[in-house]
């Protein structure tokens, strides 16, 4: 039994050489094989996920006004000094204002000396 | 997001496979060149037929790129599930044929211009080759996944789904078999009698 034993591994201990051998030469894939699979590989893979919108910064509608190429930071520019000019027109009104609203019957009295935030009785009836 | 090629080499077979399930066209490439040689040699040496071994390599790949959205992590290692599915399309072709002596199979694999520098060991391939297809299907499957692709015991049990009792007795048959046919060859091939 031994006997057996021993030639039996002697017989397949001897394959080591041709599986060495085998192993050193391996059948090597042909370009046309690995284009063929990437092809398969790309025409059956799932579309990527659309990204998840959760986490992003909320976007305001004045944001993309204001990005603008060509008009927005100037355009908030001068909306922005007119308001400036607006609100010193209001403060602090012109002669030649006032004789206007006088013309239309309309008077501003009390504004500057009273409570400068008191919008009671700025237009009177003249 | 694509990842860059190179950092997918690090990256498991199972980690490829589901970055390419979410659409990530570098992992599809990482993974055809890693796992279509698996396929190919396995196919090309149960087959002894490049051609065949061929079409067999692209459709078993065919079938992974299939159920990698379904794909179920951590239950099979996939070059497992690779070798079963392409042991299976092999089988499958070898039934289909007629049965052929073997003296009219030893077709030898075309190795490349680098095998043909090295007469000895392109002829000890051959040999080995040429003897692997005078083994029974399963004998070959087996003793292939071993020796020549270094599979564990219980990996090729799980691809062959057979016990692993099973399969130490096909791959003892089947070296004792190859052993038998290669004797006569083993002095003209360089090896000591």
């Amino acid at each position: 039994m031994n006997e057996k034993m021993s030639k039996q591994d002697t017989d397949t201990l001897d394959l080591d050489g041709f599986f060495e051998a085998a192993k050193s030469t391996p059948p090597s894939v042909s370009s046309e094989l690995a284009s063929a699979v990437l092809a398969d590989a790309y025409a059956f893979q799932p579309a990527p996920a659309a990204r998840p919108r959760q986490g992003l910064p909320k976007s305001r509608w004045w944001q993309p006004v204001l990005a603008h190429r060509n008009w927005g930071w100037q355009t908030a520019a001068v909306l922005g000094a007119f308001l400036v000019v607006g609100f010193g027109i209001g403060w602090n009104p012109p002669d030649q204002l006032l004789a206007f609203g006088s013309d239309y019957g309309l008077t501003l009295s009390g504004f500057a000396a009273s409570d400068p935030f008191s919008l009671d009785g700025i237009w009177e009836e003249g | 997001m694509n990842m860059p090629f190179d950092a997918l080499g690090d990256l498991s077979d199972e980690a490829l496979l589901a970055l390419y399930a979410s659409g990530d066209r570098a992992a599809a490439a990482a993974l055809s060149s890693r796992l279509t040689p698996l396929a190919y040699r396995l196919a090309a040496r149960m087959l002894g037929d490049l051609a065949e071994a061929e079409d067999v390599a692209q459709e078993a790949l065919l079938r992974l790129w299939k159920i990698a959205p379904d794909w179920r992590a951590g239950e099979a290692k996939i070059s497992t599930w690779l070798y079963r599915v392409t042991s299976n399309l092999c089988l499958d072709r070898l039934r289909k044929r007629p049965n052929i002596a073997l003296d009219t199979v030893a077709e030898p694999l075309d190795e490349g211009p680098s095998v043909e520098a090295n007469l000895m060991v392109k002829s000890r391939t051959d040999a080995l080759n040429n003897a692997l297809l005078a083994l029974p299907d399963r004998q070959r499957q087996a003793v292939i996944l071993r020796h020549l692709e270094d599979c564990a015991n219980p990996q090729i049990a799980e691809a062959m789904d057979l016990s692993v009792e099973a399969v130490e007795s096909l791959i003892a048959r089947g070296k004792r078999r190859l052993s038998e046919i290669l004797r006569l060859q083993k002095a003209e091939l360089g090896f000591e009698e």
